[in-house]
């Protein structure tokens, strides 16, 4: 049970369920006497210093002896010389017979390995028809009569075969990528058929009003139980503020302030939300802003930041974008990119921009593309099972495997005309006499096992290794998009972009080991987002009308107890936290350039985005992809910001904002007001003011003086804070 | 031929070393997910292996620690022949506990699970209470507290969360 705590549990059914421990002194002193008498001569033959693993092996033997069963006698010493003598001319017997019979089965597996199973040599991987053996730690092996789509050669007609190739058992090397035709990566005519049917769903009959009381109502029943209270609402201008940091990523201009308070309607946050989620005046930004946010959860923050890199960044984010702008399902957009072939950048008529998300993760066997597929769209984290059973979350080597080997059809390529990168499906069958496409790991122990397609939750797939016959790809996109846990991990996801922390810590390790704070929450959110058919902007706009975002980041006495640094999630209050890379650099953009003609998007070019998060975020170049962020409180984030170019453009004379406010005719007040909310999206305070003031007054340079305070109010605490 | 003696060093009064570490060791075992008859079993089995060969007593820390490692062996054995799995989570948390009330009698840490308990509020103590003092189930709980099961759940849990931090606090604070 995930709820019990190992310790208080126990101690507390001491305590007040009374179950505690009868003294066992007597008990034991009359079991070591016992035992004392029975073993006395072997004491002196003496084992003093054994290891723990011989003491526990000891015990195994000795266990059953305990503590009321009379030990027998000890023999004398001639008789037990005789004993042990005889001991050792019958394991010496045994030993030998054990060995004839091992050369003998030796002989026949090797027997059957050169002309009964032709290709299938490895005794303990499985035939293409058999279920493999179980090993000695699978307990639950289960027989399945697996659909086998292709026909399989009889294994005694050799004469007109080809002679049986071993199954090549040893790990992969980066392989060479090979040149292919343009026209193989053109589509096929007659593609695979489906053996996964798409899910059928119904449609969302609630309003979004219902929705977001749905999601008040959960929230705050938690509230109830655990006896906390919510903080108060946050001001127009926090929420002005943080609505266009998650939505658009960057901070709001003083325009977008003024004219967001200027309104008098009591939906005022709704209908900001609507502005920025439904009108054309906000689409390129918004689709900007979120398609490199799903491309660091595609690739990473420093996928395809460098030059070396296989991944076209800039061609995978202009996908997405068209995909948000046109607010495709987001079950697509996934289905997409798990099967995309074609080349990774344009230039080719076999250009397909989706390719990028695999492009760096099918080399290795494709490890990387199960892990990543894993973790991204299912929130769930499997890469420990390459290698071993997980210990806490259950997922088996075997789980690992049978959804590695839905990638084993895909191959980087090279087209041979552009010269382009290129994902392309191949026929995979590790053995000519075979069509079933299996795929062999080993375990901690040694033991070689065979996996075939199988989905997490244990839906197979037929085993053939053709593409013609079973686009693996296909298949399993379908199986993450029908699965549960696909809507739930993406809400989850999104849920942690607006609160800072998701249902589950982390988001992409969900799981009964790891419980999610409101599951019933969780449940009936992704039941709903699946039913509106994949709409992220209706989730959004969900999220962002609930009450816990409305909330101000103030903690309260009543709330104290919501800290989910602790892992306790109350979402009491809209919890304050550093801007993410994209919402820094786009905020100080935007306040350095001016955009070219009033009212029109505010987005930066790719190349500047991109060489200047090239820096911050760095591959560790380890086997689980990870990345290293410099923007961590750290020195070089304070040099960066005081420092880097950006904040120099930001924060010169000619920049957008200061040039406006230093040429302006406006009141020195006014002209405080005015760099206050570009920076903080809020008005000083009286102190900060007159301490303002003071410094004007003080200095011969208004201009210069100006200046100064802009870069002290862009370097400041508050302005990197989202809250 | 003399037997030589079976110990060189000191003999250790064996009644005062099971009656001062039987409980620590039991409640180990019991944080390990065995039952209280279990737990007996393998306390009993853990001083009979220790005993089988000579035992030097440094300090009530010591003792206890190789207490424990020799009962989570017997257990880690006793589960490999039954064949089961214990799914146990976060372990070296479970350990890190018992080495920080190795300094404390065993009395003492339902003295400050008491005191802890005074802590809490009303209705998490009585939650609990509900729970462990009359075995109700969790949708009885949840209906005389008026709340829902998971409401009920996470009050337990939050509370039992709580307890552990008071007592590790405790344990700290007071050594």
């Amino acid at each position: 049970m995930n709820d019990q705590d190992p310790i208080i549990d126990p101690l507390l059914e001491e305590l007040l369920g009374q179950q505690q421990m009868p003294d066992l002194t007597a008990r034991i002193l009359k079991a070591h006497q016992q035992r004392q008498t029975g073993s006395q001569p072997a004491k002196t033959n003496g084992h003093a210093k054994a290891p723990l693993s011989m003491v526990t092996a000891a015990t195994t033997s000795a266990g059953t002896n305990a503590a009321d069963v009379e030990l027998p006698p000890s023999k004398s010493s001639t008789a037990k010389r005789r004993l042990q003598r005889r001991r050792l001319i019958t394991s010496i017997g045994s030993l030998a017979l054990s060995l004839c019979l091992l050369v003998m089965l030796g002989g026949v597996a090797y027997y059957s390995y050169q002309y009964v199973l032709p290709g299938q040599g490895i005794p303990l991987a499985a035939d293409g028809t058999k279920t493999p053996s179980g090993g000695a730690r699978e307990n639950d092996a289960k027989v399945e009569p697996a659909p086998q789509i292709a026909s399989h050669t009889d294994p005694h007609d050799l004469g007109t075969k080809d002679l049986p190739t071993t199954p090549d058992m040893k790990p992969q090397m980066p392989i060479e990528v090979e040149a292919v035709d343009p026209k193989s990566l053109a589509k096929s005519n007659e593609p695979a058929p489906r053996f996964v049917a798409p899910r059928v769903r119904g449609s969302l009959k609630l309003s979004d009003r219902q929705v977001v009381d749905e999601i008040n109502e959960s929230i705050a029943s938690v509230w109830q139980a655990e006896n906390v209270k919510p903080s108060p609402q946050a001001t127009d201008l926090e929420f002005c503020r943080r609505t266009y940091l998650q939505l658009l990523g960057r901070i709001p201009t003083v325009d977008e302030i003024e004219h967001f308070v200027s309104q008098r309607r009591d939906n005022k946050r709704e209908w900001l939300v609507d502005q920025i989620l439904g009108t054309e005046k906000y689409q390129a930004e918004f689709a900007s802003f979120w398609s490199a946010r799903f491309a660091n959860l595609l690739v990473g923050r420093a996928g395809g930041m460098t030059n070396d890199s296989p991944i076209d960044r800039a061609a995978l984010e202009g996908y997405l974008s068209k995909a948000f702008q046109k607010n495709e399902p987001y079950n697509q957009v996934v289905q997409q990119l798990l099967t995309a072939t074609g080349t990774t950048s344009p230039g080719s008529e076999n250009f397909n921009p989706a390719t990028n998300f695999l492009v760096s993760m099918i080399d290795g066997d494709a490890k990387l593309a199960t892990a990543k597929t894993c973790s991204a769209f299912l929130g769930q984290q499997l890469q420990c099972a390459e290698c071993h059973n997980h210990p806490t979350t259950g997922w088996s080597q075997q789980q690992f495997w049978g959804l590695n080997a839905f990638f084993r059809q895909t191959k980087l390529a090279k087209e041979s005309n552009s010269g382009q990168l290129a994902i392309v499906n191949q026929d995979f069958s590790k053995t000519r006499q075979s069509d079933s496409g299996e795929v062999y790991y080993e375990q901690p122990n040694g033991l070689l096992k065979v996996a075939y397609p199988e989905f997490v939750d244990g839906t197979t797939i037929p085993r053939s290794g053709n593409v013609s016959e079973v686009d693996r790809r296909q298949e399993l996109a379908q199986l993450i998009v029908n699965s549960d846990q696909f809507p739930k991990a993406t809400v989850n996801r999104m849920w942690q972009h607006f609160f800072g922390v998701g249902f589950t810590q982390p988001v992409d390790d969900m799981g009964p080991h790891n419980p999610a704070s409101h599951p019933e929450l969780l449940d009936r959110l992704s039941e709903h987002f699946a039913e509106s058919n994949f709409d992220l902007r209706r989730l959004m706009r969900w999220i962002t009308l609930s009450q816990p975002y409305g909330l101000s980041s103030r903690q309260i006495d009543e709330n104290l107890a919501d800290n989910p640094d602790s892992g306790r999630q109350l979402f009491t209050r809209y919890y304050s936290r550093q801007m993410e890379a994209e919402q820094l650099f786009h905020s100080l953009q935007m306040l350095a350039k001016s955009s070219p003609t009033e009212g029109s998007p505010i987005i930066a070019s790719l190349d500047d985005r991109h060489s200047w998060l090239g820096q911050v975020n760095q591959k560790m170049g380890d086997d689980e992809d990870s990345e290293t962020s410099s923007l961590d409180g750290g020195i070089t984030q304070s040099l960066l910001l005081m420092n880097g170019g950006l904040m120099k453009q930001a924060t010169d004379a000619q920049a957008a904002v200061l040039k406006k406010v230093t040429a302006s005719k406006m009141s020195a007040q006014e002209k405080i007001d005015h760099l206050f909310l570009a920076a903080l999206s809020r008005r000083p305070t009286k102190k900060e003011s007159v301490a303002i003031k003071e410094i004007l007054s003080n200095r011969q340079n208004e201009t210069t003086a100006l200046q100064d305070i802009w870069w002290a109010l862009l370097n400041s605490n508050e302005f990197i804070l989202d809250h | 031929m003399k037997d030589l003696p079976q110990h060189e060093t000191p003999a250790v009064d064996i009644a005062q070393l099971v009656a001062e570490h039987q409980l620590s060791v039991w409640r180990y075992l019991r944080s390990w997910g065995c039952s209280p008859q279990e737990a007996e079993d393998l306390t009993q089995e853990t001083f009979l292996k220790v005993l089988e060969k000579p035992f030097e007593q440094l300090t009530d820390a010591a003792t206890r620690g190789f207490l424990r490692t020799v009962a989570r062996n017997l257990l880690i054995d006793r589960r490999r022949r039954e064949g089961r799995q214990t799914n146990i989570q976060a372990v070296e948390n479970i350990d890190q506990f018992w080495v920080a009330s190795d300094d404390r009698k065993p009395e003492e840490l339902l003295e400050f699970l008491a005191d802890c308990l005074e802590g809490l509020t009303e209705r998490a103590r009585m939650a609990l209470q509900m729970r462990f003092q009359d075995h109700k189930s969790r949708s009885e709980i949840a209906d005389a507290l008026e709340i829902g099961e998971h409401g009920a759940k996470n009050l337990m849990q939050r509370a039992k969360q709580q307890l552990r931090d008071c007592i590790e606090f405790k344990l700290k604070e007071e050594s």
